[in-house]
Parts: structure tokens; C-alpha cells; sequence
């Protein structure tokens, strides 16, 4: 979140990527482990670089050439470092004619697709208040933060919903791995005992429930009230928006500096039409187990 | 509908939680901390308009403009028909979504 308002807001750097560089965004932790033509092109560029260890994080900005020479690297992203970083790239780059490379192996596992005849919902949260005053410009950008996830629907589940009736498994996975304050940094996900309650009915196009988490401990929880409508044409769910809104409380390992005590949290859930590149980034709760996610 | 959880002791779970928000919610006021339309909406009629519109990101964010690729080898084949680098962007998690 922090790179996409800084780094990836800043008007030079905006203006270079698009006018001279074929920009790639990618989950390396995928990246790294992919046996296949993807992964090898991945491995070789990374190899040259510093994080060449794959056996853990490869994290960091990478400029190559087509031919899979890299040019430079950096995990900094002060945004002036990077527009040097890239500004000398393109001073060592040497354009000729390259070969594009044909994949001739793709590992499924680390390229999950959304399910046939299911559904993706683009999913944003919002802390919507109970931050003090900062005048440190990071922590501002974290507390106006919006986040981007997806929720995948099965076809099974989508048909039963056009029906209007809501299957549990669509309600545990929306609890466990949506309703979750990611608006700082990847957020712990809820565990199938941390679910105290829920309920999501869909009746005449209206979608209403409640849904409350808590860890044991007691020290991170969510009560969140869902509201929200459809519609139905020909068997098939043609719009949907949902809203979980309620207090939220505590924080993970990767998402510090949370409001102190409760704080409300939006939950925003919205069909998604494909339009946005990011409408097929595999959801974050699916990673490494897709399974677990879709069954959960 | 789903069946409910009910639980007894998560009853007077979400009884001390009403008891606790709406205690926090007049703590906050009474402070003089401002209490947002935002918050006010999120715990009264709910305004699914309102809540679309706080948290969607605006069509017109910078990052929104770059036209990511998702896929290396794509990107690769792209650069070379272009004769351009590759800017590889590499996350813990995918940088368009995630957090």
C-alpha cells in the first residue's frame, strides 16, 4: 500500500514507467518457488542481484534487460532513489533485438486461477476514524489507506446465491479472510474458532447479517454489521455490493500502529467486472493454499 | 438463512460490546474528539453509497495509470517487441492487491 501512494504516485516515476519501461508487478513468493519457464526467467534475473538466496525473500525492484541481464536493483523505495535507480538503467541499456521467451512450462500451483462459473468480488477496507494526529507523512498515507483484495465465489456458492440462499462456506471464507484490517500491512487472517457468530441472509435482493471475531485472548476482534443488495438475470448474479461496517480492535504482526482501543472499520465488497488489472490477483488469503481458502 | 452460532457466553459477549461502543461512542463525543458523519453512519442507517465511496480508490490515482503487467513472461515478450527494460516490482504478496 505504502509504495502505490508514494513510489508508485510520483509523477516522474509514473512518467517513466509508462513512457520507457514495460512495468511487471508480481508476488515473488510465488515467483521464486515456480517451476516452470515463468519462474526460471524470474530466478535468472534475481540470481544477479543481492537477494539471490530463494530459499527466502526476493523482495525489491528489479530493471532488466529483455535477454534477462539485469540493469539494477533496489529494495529502497524513497522515490528519488528509484528514479536514479532507473535513470542509470536506461543509460546502461542497450536496445537491439530481443527473443521473446515461450513458456513451455507453467506450474499450476503457484497460478491459481478464480473458479469456472464462479465470481470475483473486489474487496477494500478503510479504517474510518480513531487515528491521532501524526505529522510523520508514512503513517498519514497508512491511515487514509484504502486496501485492494479479492474474494473469489465457487460456482456452486454463486448458484446457490442467485437462489438466495447463502452457503456457509461463502460466509466463513468472507469472515475469515476478508473482514480483516489490511489497511497497514498483510493482516493475520481469522481462524475457524475466532468466528463467535455469523449470519447472511439474501432475501429479495437485500443482503443482511452480522458477523462478530475475536482471538481467545481477546486482544484483536470485529464486530461488523453487513448490508448490501443484488441482483439476479437469468440464474446468473449480475450485480453485487455489500458493505461490513463495526468496530474493530488490535492489531498484527505486519499491521502496526492501529488505532488505540476500538475503531470503526468499513469492509467494502463489490462484483468486479475485470476492468482493473488487479481483479486477477489471486486473493490474499488463498496464498500457498487455495484449498483452505475456497474450503474454508 | 445461516445458523447462528449462539453461543451463550458470546449472548453477554455481544452485550458488553454494544455496552463498550456505545460507551466509546459517547466518551469520544463527550471529549470533544470529533465523532466523523463516518462513524455515525457506519453504527446508524447504514449508507451503502457512503461506505462505496470512502473506501474506493479514485480512478484517477497516479498508480492506477501504470500499465502493470501481471505476468513476467508477458511482460518479457512485450519489452522485447518494444526494446524497452523490464521493471520488475517484487512483493511479499502481490503489489496490486494484498494490503
Amino acid at each position: 500500500m505504502i509504495d502505490r501512494a508514494s513510489t508508485f504516485s510520483d509523477p516522474d516515476i509514473v512518467s517513466l514507467l509508462k513512457k520507457d519501461f514495460v512495468p511487471v508487478a508480481i508476488d515473488q513468493a510465488y515467483q521464486r518457488r515456480q517451476k516452470d519457464t515463468e519462474g526460471d526467467l524470474y530466478r535468472k534475473i534475481a540470481s544477479q542481484s543481492p537477494r539471490n538466496n530463494f530459499q527466502s525473500t526476493t523482495q525489491g525492484l528489479y530493471i532488466a534487460s529483455p535477454d534477462g541481464t539485469l540493469l539494477a536493483f533496489s529494495n529502497n523505495r524513497n522515490p528519488r532513489r528509484v528514479q536514479a535507480m532507473m535513470e542509470k538503467a536506461l543509460r546502461d541499456f542497450v536496445p537491439h533485438d530481443f527473443q521473446p521467451v515461450v513458456a513451455v512450462s507453467r506450474d499450476d500451483r503457484y497460478n491459481p486461477e478464480p473458479p469456472e462459473g464462479g465470481l470475483v468480488l473486489r474487496v477494500q477496507a478503510r479504517v474510518l476514524d480513531g487515528y491521532g494526529e501524526t505529522g510523520d507523512r508514512t503513517q498519514r498515507i497508512f491511515q487514509q489507506a484504502v486496501s485492494r483484495d479479492n474474494m473469489w465465489i465457487t460456482a456452486g456458492e454463486h448458484n446457490s446465491l442467485a437462489r438466495g440462499v447463502v452457503p456457509g462456506e461463502f460466509v466463513e471464507r468472507m469472515a475469515r479472510f476478508h473482514l480483516v484490517d489490511n489497511t497497514r500491512g498483510e493482516p493475520p487472517m481469522w481462524k475457524k474458532g475466532e468466528i463467535r457468530h455469523m449470519e447472511l441472509t439474501c432475501r429479495d435482493g437485500s443482503i443482511s447479517g452480522r458477523i462478530e471475531l475475536e482471538t481467545d485472548d481477546g486482544s484483536r476482534g470485529y464486530q461488523a454489521a453487513i448490508t448490501g443488495n443484488y441482483s439476479v438475470d437469468d440464474e446468473k448474479i449480475v450485480s453485487l455490493e455489500m458493505a461490513a461496517t463495526g468496530l474493530f480492535y488490535g492489531e498484527g504482526r505486519f499491521t502496526r500502529n492501529a488505532p488505540d482501543g476500538k475503531f470503526p472499520l468499513a469492509v467494502y465488497f463489490q462484483l468486479a467486472d475485470g476492468s482493473d488489472i488487479a481483479d486477477r490477483i489471486p486473493p490474499q488469503g488463498s496464498r500457498g493454499w487455495v484449498d483452505g481458502y475456497l474450503n474454508p | 438463512m445461516m445458523d447462528p452460532m449462539h453461543r451463550p457466553q458470546y449472548r453477554s459477549f455481544r452485550l458488553v460490546a454494544a455496552i463498550v461502543a456505545v460507551v466509546s461512542l459517547q466518551t469520544w463525543a463527550g471529549a470533544g474528539k470529533c465523532v466523523s458523519q463516518d462513524l455515525t453512519t457506519a453504527f446508524g442507517a447504514f449508507d451503502l453509497q457512503k461506505v462505496s465511496e470512502v473506501c474506493s480508490q479514485p480512478d484517477d490515482a497516479l498508480w492506477r495509470s501504470i500499465p502493470w503487467n501481471i505476468s513476467l513472461i508477458k511482460g518479457q515478450n512485450l519489452a522485447a517487441e518494444r526494446k524497452q527494460p523490464i521493471f520488475i516490482w517484487a512483493m511479499d504478496g502481490h503489489p496490486l492487491g494484498c494490503t
